[in-house]
């Protein structure tokens, strides 16, 4: 490649990768076959290819992520185990009394079930089938009833088990338990934000959803053994690597354990156990295989130098940090519109992530940040995955009242990043009492 | 000093972490050789950016680079002759004796035959600093003290702590600050003190064992034999003149590091704990020569000069002040 | 099937091949489970009987290269690999098919290529020599996995290039060895069968 310096053929790179995947090209396919080329630009043909030979083990055998398989089998088994019902009947019953109590109640309950399950597309499908009838019959607004649903399923990528954060800390070399812990505390802000919306919206206009009301504190309580199961999955999976007496892999396979004996208790077939484990092969292999190969772009740009030369582009020309990281925002709230988040993410980080390391922001923090702004692009038309996903349950709600109904949760998105942005203890707090 | 006239060379050199005590040679060897050479022989040092610790040997026999940095004790069978400088309880009381001995090992044909097939030919010793242990509970006076804890200690380092009844941990080094606090393990040893120091052991930790000395790890520099044969001899000689000074400001900062280090450790309340003689032999006759023997015989058996590659290691550590700089 | 008949051998060697597949993500199935227990024998251990696995991060290491690369074809079989298909889905159906068919030629050269270079790979971990830092467990087994799974997804690729390339040239046959065509809504639709269980779900 005579005449192009390094970071022009990274460059060139990073926009052939761009249009590729804007063609459809298989984002692991797309970016592997991108670095690929680009290390073969950068060292010549046989180092080049022989370089892209050693990173595909290399990147897969890492203990960190082994964590992976065990959160996605917890997702897969939590169908089965049958803890949301009586999660979404206690939070109806504690919570009901509030302008749109029904709302406010699927909130918690998807909060709670976030716990047991790593992907948001899997609480947005069991909502969906559970509370939304539940909403209509007592006669709340079916975009109101839809988007809570949508919306709150975003929580799952926050509280761990979270695939998203997993994936997060693999690429930018985070601290996973760090992240995990770090995510529990900001999704619970968030629930809360969204419960704030809620009540506004419902005390302005009670039609939207009104309070249910008439349980006795006696009904309240006795509503809260079923719960246990959740809290005990929550328990064994945050208080292992709070008390660090487990590895966060160790802690996955502890509660997928635990989910396991639950579905197993609740009924669970073999051939259900056989399919659940089936397709977390499928879904774990996928995550590997996009991990390794946009690691392999990865090294063609650390061979350019671009992410380094980059960041300290973007620091020299001394625009104020906090204008970077809302640029940044912006770019992750256009992207989302459009994108898968895993894709999202694993296109963008290497770049994004030294630029703001540059500008001296705290990873864990940057991580749940992230997390969140992949949650508003669940969301957002066009391709808002959790919205479709509700639509599936629900083909009579109307995608366009879904993507309605989520408008009000996207100020409240909104609003979490604000104060996020603004207050970073809300992460930071816990990893100074954790670690 | 003026500048040596040659051709544009660009070299990549791959580290891992940040910058740091260790890295202060290869840093050193690269301001060297830019400034020599006008700037036209250029030094990319890779912090990771590069590849991962456990991959840089085969990407150095691939010849995606032209020199790395890296550690026996991440792939021990890559090179087994080679991790006679991993044995613990060698005696390497200092960095002069370490640099002696490890050049010299450096210069044996068998060794350099061995790395030879990773396509790697010797620069420099990392000259890692002996490990040393921060714990917490009681510490321990005596041999019987280290029966049933739990160390993290790597390599032939854990061999040692085997046979004295400890119950060698992995944990990763980052890792080791949580483990430690939450008491997954009593012990964790280090470079010392620049690792106890980067990874903060020494805030959860209760003592800190001075001069236990259980052995270190061997981490040098390696080029790419290709790269090297194909500079110019001007180039080459900018290496030769870059190595004292590299192994001077390598020995500074691993000193400095201690300056640094030390008084926090004592700030932090640790318990310095030094053994006396007769534990320390004790130790040695526990955990060195069993484990040095064990060695022999398990790579003797693989056709490897074990014994004479021991003798070498043994020797040049008695070879006071003849040859300290090579 | 009209199209079965005339793509010849596609068809045998699809499913032949579909066979293999199944198996081996039923291995890494298996492996998953097995982990899972592994994992709980840990942590149960060391906490209340000071027991640790031998080698524990070692072996957890080397199996999770079962998960990592046994299903890859499988995964590519049933359209599982992440991307983007606004833009497909808005095309003329014969300007998707050659989209399509120019997306998979080209992961058949990295793939090609990956094979190649993973086997190398292997070839110096055998050779040389490698190991795992712990228990020193021998590595080149598991980097042997590597190209062989991914030889698996370059046939399967082949098997979708074939499918396509028919699809080109005759937009109106019935796709044959290609995953059906996922919109972000039928995907949607896949999701929730996948959550809410398999009863009444539909699957190739
Ligand atoms: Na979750
Ligand atoms: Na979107």
């Amino acid at each position: 490649m005579a005449g192009l310096t390094p970071v022009e053929i990274g460059l060139i790179g990073a926009g052939a990768l761009f249009l590729l995947a804007a063609i459809g090209m298989r984002i692991a396919f797309a970016a592997g076959l991108v670095g690929a080329l680009g290390l073969i630009a950068l060292t010549g043909w046989e180092a080049g290819i022989k370089t892209i030979g050693v990173i595909p083990y290399a990147k897969s055998i890492n203990y960190t992520l082994s964590v992976l398989p065990m959160f996605i089998l917890i997702g897969y088994l939590a169908f089965y185990a049958g803890i949301t019902q009586s999660a979404f009947e206690a939070c109806r019953r504690w919570f009901g009394w509030l302008p749109g109590g029904l709302a406010v109640a699927t909130i918690y309950a998807v909060a709670g079930f976030s716990a047991v399950s790593g992907a948001s597309t899997a609480a947005a499908a069991v909502f969906a089938k559970v509370a939304i009838p539940e909403m209509l019959k007592a006669g709340y607004d079916r975009r109101l009833a839809a988007g809570v649903v949508a919306a709150g399923s975003t929580l799952d990528s926050l509280i761990p088990p979270s695939a998203l954060l997993v994936v997060y800390g693999i690429i930018v070399e985070e601290s996973i338990g760090k992240l995990l812990i770090a995510g529990f505390v900001p999704g619970l802000v968030s629930a809360a934000v969204y419960t704030l919306i809620v009540v506004a919206l419902c005390g302005l206009r009670p039609e939207l959803g009104r309070p249910i009301t008439g349980y006795s504190w006696g009904e309240r309580w006795r509503s809260v053994p079923g719960t246990f199961p959740i809290l005990l999955v929550i328990g064994i999976i945050f208080t292992a690597m709070f008390y660090g007496w487990a590895t966060p892999t160790e802690a996955g396979a502890l509660g997928a354990f635990c989910v396991f004996v639950l579905a197993l208790a609740h009924g669970m077939k073999r051939g259900e156990l056989m399919q659940a484990l089936q397709d977390s092969a499928r879904l774990s292999v996928m995550i590997f295989t996009i991990i390794w190969s946009v690691l392999i772009f990865v090294r063609f740009l650390g061979f350019a130098n671009l992410p380094e030369t980059l960041a300290s582009w973007i620091v020299g020309a001394n625009v104020p940090p906090l204008l970077v990281l809302v640029s940044i925002y912006l770019i992750y709230i256009v992207l989302g519109m459009f994108m898968d988040p895993i894709g999202m993410l694993l296109l963008t980080l290497p770049v994004v992530y030294p630029v703001i390391s540059a500008l001296g922001y705290d990873g864990i923090w940057f991580g749940i940040v992230v997390v969140k702004l992949c949650g508003i692009g669940l969301l957002t038309p066009p391709v808002g995955l959790c919205c479709f996903v509700v639509n599936g349950v629900r083909p009579d709600i109307p995608l366009g009242d879904i993507f309605r109904g989520i408008l009000p949760f996207i100020v409240a998105d909104l609003l979490t990043l604000a104060l996020l942005t603004a207050y970073p203890e809300i992460v930071t707090f816990i990893l100074d009492v954790a670690f | 000093q003026g500048v040596v006239d040659g051709p544009k060379v660009a070299w990549k050199l791959a580290t891992w972490g940040k910058p740091r005590a260790f890295t202060v040679g290869i840093e050193t060897v690269k301001k060297h050789v830019e400034t020599r050479s006008g700037g036209k022989f250029t030094i990319t040092i890779g912090y990771e950016s590069f590849g991962g610790p456990k991959e840089l040997l085969d990407l150095l026999k691939v010849g995606a680079l032209q020199a790395t940095t890296m550690c026996s004790s991440y792939h021990p069978d890559k090179h087994p002759a080679y991790t006679a400088l991993d044995l613990p309880f060698l005696p390497l009381p200092d960095a002069d004796a370490q640099q002696r001995v490890h050049e010299a090992f450096h210069a044996h044909p068998f060794i350099q035959k061995e790395m030879a097939g990773w396509n790697g030919q010797f620069y420099m010793s990392g000259l890692l600093p002996q490990y040393e242990f921060i714990g917490r509970g009681n510490p321990p006076k005596t041999i019987a003290d280290f029966k049933g804890m739990r160390v993290r200690a790597i390599g032939g380092i854990g061999d040692a702590m085997k046979r004295l009844g400890a119950v060698p941990t992995s944990v990763d080094a980052t890792e080791v600050y949580t483990s430690m606090e939450r008491g997954t393990v009593d012990a964790a040893s280090f470079p010392s003190t620049y690792a106890h120091g980067s990874y903060k052991t020494y805030e959860v930790g209760k003592w800190f064992t001075e001069n236990m000395a259980p052995g270190t790890q061997a981490c040098p520099t390696l080029f790419n034999i290709d790269a090297f044969k194909a500079l110019p001899d001007a180039y080459k000689a900018l290496f030769d003149e870059a190595k004292p000074l590299a192994y001077d400001n390598l020995k500074a900062a691993y000193k400095e590091a201690d300056d640094k280090f030390i008084p926090l450790f004592k700030k932090a309340r640790l318990s310095f704990v030094r053994f006396g003689d007769a534990e320390l032999a004790e130790f040695r006759r526990v955990g060195a020569k069993p484990v040095w023997d064990e060695w022999v015989a398990q790579m003797a058996a693989r056709g490897i000069p074990a014994q004479e590659l021991l003798d070498l290691i043994l020797k040049s550590a008695e070879a006071k002040g003849s040859g300290a700089r090579s | 099937m009209a199209g079965a008949v005339e793509t010849g051998a596609l068809g045998p060697f699809d499913r032949a091949l579909a066979q293999v597949e199944n198996g081996l993500n039923l291995v890494s199935a298996a492996a998953i489970f097995v982990l899972m227990f592994i994992g709980v024998v840990q942590v149960v251990g060391r906490s209340l009987f000071g027991y640790a696995i031998h080698g524990y991060i070692d072996w957890i290491e080397q199996s999770s290269v079962l998960v990592a690369f046994l299903g890859v074809a499988y995964c590519q079989r049933l359209g599982g690999h992440v991307r983007m298909e606004v833009v497909l889905q808005n095309l003329p159906r014969r300007a998707m098919w050659v989209l399509e068919a120019i997306g998979i030629l080209l992961a058949l050269v990295i793939v090609g290529m990956l094979v190649y270079s993973t086997f190398l790979n292997f070839q110096r971990a055998y050779q040389l020599g490698d190991s795992t830092m712990d228990i020193r467990l021998p590595i080149w087994p598991a980097k042997l996995v590597v190209p062989i799974a991914l030889g698996l997804l370059w046939l399967r690729l082949l098997v979708q290039l074939i499918g396509y390339g028919r699809l080109v040239r005759r937009p109106e046959l019935a796709p044959l060895g290609v995953p059906t065509i996922h919109s972000a809504a039928e995907q949607a639709r896949e999701e929730i069968a996948e959550s809410l269980g398999r009863a009444d779900a539909r699957r190739d």
